[in-house]
């Protein structure tokens, strides 16, 4: 065997090692700080070896969703359910949602969504953006007659420019 | 000892079907474009620079060092191409790279464009991104650096290959081996949590309004049906990578992963991502648990295929 199919070798095992490593939440439980492990978690994002597979685990949280209302300059309000077109949007439109559950990243990504509204309705004044949760009972609760109900979770109110102008 | 030897030996230098990677070479450039028409209708509010997310929060939310579209808007901007360009530009060198990869033509060339567009595409788009992109991502990767080309490709077609049968191997068994710690990793964390002993999770999943395809409001009086769903996913996933490669169970275990994914894909809304899961296992496992799979030579359906014509069932000469 040549010596640069041995170095094949080497790397698909440094490669595999990687993506073992990384699977065990390495990331979490490394020293950051530290260059080799900034070099492996730069490398495994071109490598894909740098991923964390927690598909539905340990468990699923509550699934929060957000609805729209737009505020016309004429005092009139529109109620808007954000759809796409492709089958694949709500998956997709869910793991924005399911960011805005954390509290850093409300803000940002809230006024974001806002903006992103606003520009198909440019006759709008305001814009609410209220995020809502689905609690759904274990299957005892559901035996003894509690069902799926959505919670509210926070609301935001922004001007035309964005500009946060209430929140709660 | 010298029967672990002899293990490792015969698992990194047991020759494998070329196929084996044509196939995963078709599956993998199939399913990106299948999903690039899929997503074409909403590419601008996942990606355009005003979409859901603009550019710069995107970026500045971003915890990858991987190239993005603001990136490339950036340094095309001096040949006043707009960002808006800029999408469409990376978008159409996707979907070439894409065509290239599945016909096979400059087939290294081709996969290392596509698995680089992907890059930038889902570096700006990482917070709509979810475990379809994660794989769609490794697949293309594993597209630009192994020997995908040497087969039912254009390449092989004008220059037969002169690959080694261990290099083959090795590509066949980094995918394989990729995919079991994968799913390793994925029953050891489900079977961290409760939900996955006492079925919660099947439950919660399928009640879920964006999973909610079906009604099993039943399943609360029948919680078996719940139960036994999350006991075989930690079965199914936890023991994969010893079972798929025992001879005794393999068959059952690959299928069962497929009728585990095509469940996700019908029941919980995600086709796209069950899909491609089955593509995978498929192109990994396939010749292994169906020997012949992929050369298309079945001698048992032959044998069948005989006995009908001789009693004339069948009239004409199908070849298989």
């Amino acid at each position: 065997m040549p010596l640069k199919h041995k170095i094949y070798f080497g790397l698909a095992a440094l490669h595999l090692v990687m993506i073992a490593l990384f699977s065990t939440h390495f990331a979490d439980w490394s020293n950051r700080d530290n260059s080799a492990v900034k070099a492996l978690s730069v490398a495994g994002n071109y490598t894909g070896s740098n991923n964390i597979f927690s598909f539905f685990a340990p468990g699923l949280s509550d699934q929060p969703y957000v609805v729209y209302t737009v505020k016309y300059k004429n005092g009139t309000e529109k109620f808007i359910d954000l759809k796409g077109t492709s089958p694949d949007f709500t998956n997709r439109i869910n793991n924005i949602y399911g960011y805005l559950t954390l509290p850093e990243a409300r803000s940002v990504l809230s006024a974001s969504l806002a903006q992103s509204l606003l520009q198909h309705y440019p006759d709008a004044e305001k814009i609410r953006v209220a995020m809502v949760i689905q609690q759904i009972p274990d299957m005892d609760a559901f035996r003894n007659g509690e069902r799926n109900h959505w919670e509210f979770w926070f609301h935001r109110d922004f001007g035309v420019d964005t500009t946060l102008l209430t929140q709660r | 000892m010298k029967k672990i030897y002899s293990g490792i030996k015969q698992l990194f230098f047991k020759q494998e079907a070329t196929e084996t990677l044509g196939f995963f070479r078709i599956a993998v450039s199939g399913f990106a474009l299948i999903q690039l028409f899929v997503l074409l209708p909403d590419w601008m509010s996942f990606y355009g620079p005003k979409g859901l997310l603009p550019w710069e929060i995107s970026d500045a939310l971003s915890t990858t060092q991987t190239p993005s579209l603001l990136f490339i808007s950036n340094l095309l901007q001096p040949l006043r191409i707009t960002p808006e360009a800029t999408v469409y530009i990376i978008t159409t060198a996707y979907l070439i790279s894409l065509i290239g990869l599945l016909i096979g033509f400059k087939t290294r060339l081709m996969g290392a464009l596509a698995w680089l567009m992907h890059i930038v595409l889902n570096t700006t788009g990482h917070f709509t991104a979810y475990g379809v992109e994660t794989f769609t991502h490794i697949a293309l990767f594993y597209c630009t650096v192994l020997p995908v080309g040497c087969c039912w490709s254009i390449d092989a077609r004008n220059r037969p290959h002169k690959i080694p049968g261990y290099l083959i191997t090795l590509s066949v068994r980094i995918i394989q081996l990729h995919l079991c710690i994968m799913y390793l990793a994925c029953g050891i964390e489900k079977s961290m949590g409760s939900q996955w002993w006492n079925g919660e999770a099947i439950w919660i999943a399928m009640q879920q309004d964006q999973f909610h395809n079906v009604n099993i409001d039943w399943m609360a009086s029948v919680p078996i049906v719940p139960n036994l769903l999350c006991w075989s996913t930690l079965v199914v996933e936890s023991f994969y990578a010893a079972a798929i490669f025992w001879g005794k169970t393999k068959k059952i275990w690959l299928i069962s992963i497929i009728s585990m994914h095509a469940f996700i894909g019908i029941f919980l809304g995600l086709q796209l991502f069950g899909g491609l899961m089955i593509l995978l296992n498929l192109a990994a496992f396939g010749n292994h648990c169906f020997p012949n799979l992929f050369t298309f030579n079945f001698p048992r359906l032959q044998t069948v295929i005989q006995l009908f014509k001789k009693h004339g069932i069948l009239k004409t000469s199908i070849g298989v």
